[in-house]
């Protein structure tokens, strides 16, 4: 069981993320911004990261720098749109894990998470 | 030959310079094969290797200047990226550092001979160098499924999978190009470092690869199944560097590890100015006492006069001559550190021989003891950690089975606690079974039946180190017949020292060696008490800082005080060895409180004052002051005052034991 951190400034998608993964048996925590989620990270220290790449405040691509560099094995998972490619490039050079392209299906986030648990 | 002569202080120097270079090159290579992309490692092992050639070719040793050329040239093509570092590359850099040190030794002994082994060391170096690929070169093919979305983001991932795995030497589509537009395949050629099923592995883990697939390039290819086994797993080059001829016969001595003797100490200490300049004052001491002595044969005086002059001399001579010894041993004080630092070779010599992964971790080796004691336990220690590794570790498909890292730890640590310098050997494989040494025991004669019945764990295992015993299940050539732990016993029984070993199925073993503080030194702190001065040992000093008195609060018969997060108990000395050295502490003043650590929870201790940092030689002591809790020793200061040990471990133990009753 491991702890995910949800960033997403949709509450329907964090609700949807939230029941998929703690379905599969892990403990969530959100954040809507990547401000918040860099405050949440710094005080939970979670295993995993689901990050939304557009959002107010501070998008995904910024908060995960800021979250590697606080941790540089944080590992996080952008969750993206078709058409923000360059933005998920810049985000796995800057140490992202995985991506995963909305609309996804319940099974491939799940996978996508215990991949970096395990 | 030299084309003129050096002058013995020449060849001094050089001799000094050229082996503490090679030390350098050593440890620098056995750090390299887990930190290969340091660009400053590299650089630092260029520079010992340049610094050596040219120092030889100063000296008019050719051998050794042409031998260290080619050293510099392969670790010139490291640094620049043209060759990957691989076990059998270092291996063979390994073997040259082991040769020039035998040559500099034969220099040093005026043997011409000892430069012999130089040029076929070095034409195998020349081998690897005229090979123009090493490492392996691989062609790597990458497939993304057709209907996965952002596809060349998959290979760019892969892509940063393989520059981890060696020099990525071609690529198609590159960055840049994937950054552009959407691809779905990729062809890589990678001279690995990371052996390709490790890499091909990782890929897979990947999501939305739909083909990943390897094939060795050029030379080394076909024989990768059969080599694979022995080597790391490093299939096709470990097998290809070996030269088919030549090197064979060498292969039965290269078993054995380089460490012949691994208590062998260079026979010259360097002693402190000061301490010969103490050495001479009391030498000095001692004439003074000769003519004192001479002046009593001519002396005109009663025998009542003569038997007081007498008594005064000899009692100057008994305490010039303690002070003497104590330097003199203070100069025989060697840290740990001359002996530990040959270990990681031999643990790595002795994991790649056996096919294990092994983590070696040391500390403590700043801890001094005298050089007798030191040249004493080197053997000992050596065979220790041999064993560790050999019989210790599990292999690494058991380790796996079991779910323990396949990495093996193996740890070699050094520390002072009490009376004692304590080393130990600790492992994390299987550990010993009791049961099993007993069926040995019981089956070779060693125990009767009925004494069995009567033997505690500790006494079982304790037959592991009775003379000719052994439980390993297989000789292997590496520990020998598990003659040894008797001759490690010994050893070590003799600079008086124990040997013990703690032990528990499926999780380790330590082996402990505990040898006498008599000659011991410490870094201290020292602190004023009732005007007495007292050494803190500073391996239990966590910091020292002020507290004014209303800062205390007091719960559950504590005296407590809270450094920052931390809540900890607060001794008043008084409490401990009376009240002639209870702290008076004034409320306008904070006054200084010592913060020791001794078993999980801190303390802190309150003095007087502190006095700074100094190195103490520990005398134990006398028994009619008898067994004093919290003290361990004492010891004579520059100025011929005497300050008291604290023992920490004692001290919090008898804190905690008073609270409790």
């Amino acid at each position: 069981m491991a702890l995910v951190l949800i960033v997403d400034d949709a509450s329907f998608m964090r609700m949807r993320l939230r029941r998929v993964v703690t379905e599969a048996g892990h403990d969530v925590i959100e954040a809507a911004n990547g401000l918040e989620a860099i405050e949440m990270y710094k005080e939970h220290k979670p295993d995993v990261v689901l990050m939304d790449i557009t959002m107010p405040e501070m998008d995904g691509v910024e908060a995960l720098k800021q979250i590697i560099e606080l941790d540089p094995n944080a590992k996080v998972i952008m969750c993206t749109a078709l058409g923000q490619k360059s933005m998920v490039m810049e985000s796995v050079k800057a140490g992202a894990k995985d991506f995963i392209v909305k609309p996804f299906q319940p099974e491939q986030v799940v996978e996508a998470v215990n991949k970096q648990v395990g | 030959m030299p084309g003129f002569e050096l002058t013995d202080e020449e060849l001094r120097v050089f001799l000094q310079e050229a082996s503490e270079q090679l030390e350098i090159l050593e440890q620098g290579l056995l750090r390299f094969e887990k930190d290969a992309r340091n660009p400053a490692l590299v650089q630092e092992i260029f520079r010992a290797a340049h610094t050596l050639k040219g120092g030889a070719g100063a000296a008019g040793f050719q051998e050794i200047e042409r031998l260290t050329h080619v050293l510099e040239s392969l670790l010139d093509e490291v640094r620049s990226g043209r060759r990957a570092v691989t076990v059998p590359l270092i291996d063979r850099m390994l073997e040259a550092v082991d040769a020039l040190r035998q040559a500099l030794v034969a220099i040093e002994n005026d043997d011409a001979e000892g430069s012999a082994g130089l040029a076929a060391v070095r034409s195998r170096l020349e081998q690897l160098l005229a090979e123009e690929e090493q490492g392996c070169l691989v062609e790597w093919k990458v497939r993304v499924r057709e209907d996965a979305p952002m596809p060349s983001i998959r290979l760019y991932q892969a892509q940063l999978i393989l520059e981890e795995a060696g020099v990525l030497r071609e690529v198609h589509p590159t960055a840049e190009m994937l950054e552009a537009e959407e691809h779905r395949e990729m062809t890589a050629l990678v001279l690995h470092e990371k052996p390709p099923e490790e890499v091909e592995a990782q890929l897979a883990a990947l999501e939305d690869l739909e083909q990943v697939a390897w094939s060795p390039v050029s030379g080394g290819g076909g024989s990768a199944a059969d080599q694979a086994g022995e080597q790391t797993g490093f299939g096709p080059e470990a097998g290809r560097i070996q030269p088919a001829g030549g090197v064979n016969g060498g292969a039965e001595e290269e078993q054995q590890p380089v460490l012949g003797n691994a208590g062998a100490l260079s026979q010259t200490v360097r002693v402190d100015v000061a301490l010969l300049d103490r050495l001479m004052n009391l030498v000095g001491e001692l004439v003074t006492d000769r003519t004192r002595l001479q002046r009593l044969v001519s002396l005109d005086a009663d025998a009542a006069a003569l038997q007081e002059e007498l008594e005064e001399v000899s009692s100057h001579l008994s305490r010039i001559t303690t002070d003497l010894q104590e330097s003199i041993m203070r100069a025989r004080m060697i840290p740990l550190s001359t002996l530990f630092r040959k270990f990681p070779r031999l643990i790595r010599d002795a994991s790649h021989q056996l096919g294990k992964e092994v983590d070696f971790a040391v500390s403590g080796e700043e801890t001094e003891l005298d050089r007798s004691v030191i040249e004493q336990i080197g053997d000992p220690l050596m065979h220790l950690l041999r064993n560790a590794v050999d019989h210790g570790l599990e292999g690494p498909e058991e380790r796996l089975r079991k779910g323990k890292p396949v990495t093996g730890r193996v740890s070699l640590t050094a520390y002072h606690q009490e009376n004692h310098i304590f080393i130990e050997v600790s492992d994390d494989g299987r550990g010993i079974d009791p049961q099993k040494v007993l069926d040995a025991a019981l089956e070779r004669g060693f125990v009767t039946h009925d004494a069995a019945q009567n033997l505690s764990e500790s006494e079982i295992l304790e037959l592991l180190m009775a003379p000719g015993f052994s439980t390993a299940q297989e000789v292997s050539a590496l520990s020998g017949r598990g003659v040894g732990l008797d001759v490690v016993r010994r050893n070590i029984e003799r600079v008086n020292g124990q040997l013990s070993v703690e032990t528990r199925v499926g999780e380790g073993t330590t082996w402990r060696i505990k040898l006498p503080l008599t000659l011991a030194i410490v870094q201290a702190l020292l602190v004023e008490l009732g005007g007495d001065v007292f050494a803190i040992p500073i391996s239990n000093v966590i910091e020292a800082l002020r507290r004014w008195k209303g800062e205390v609060e007091a719960a559950h018969g504590w005296h407590l005080i809270r450094v920052r997060d931390q809540v900890m108990p607060l001794i008043d000395p008084g409490d401990m060895w009376g009240d002639a050295y209870r702290v008076a502490w004034p409320e306008g003043k904070p006054m200084p409180v010592v913060v020791l650590q001794a078993g999980l929870a801190p303390m802190a201790l309150l003095v007087d004052r502190l006095l700074g940092e100094q190195e103490v030689v520990i005398k134990q002591l006398d028994p009619i002051v008898g067994d004093v809790p919290g003290i361990s020793g004492a010891s004579i200061l520059g100025d011929g005052s005497v300050a008291l040990i604290v023992d920490v471990v004692g001290l919090t133990k008898e804190v905690r034991r008073r609270v409790t009753h």
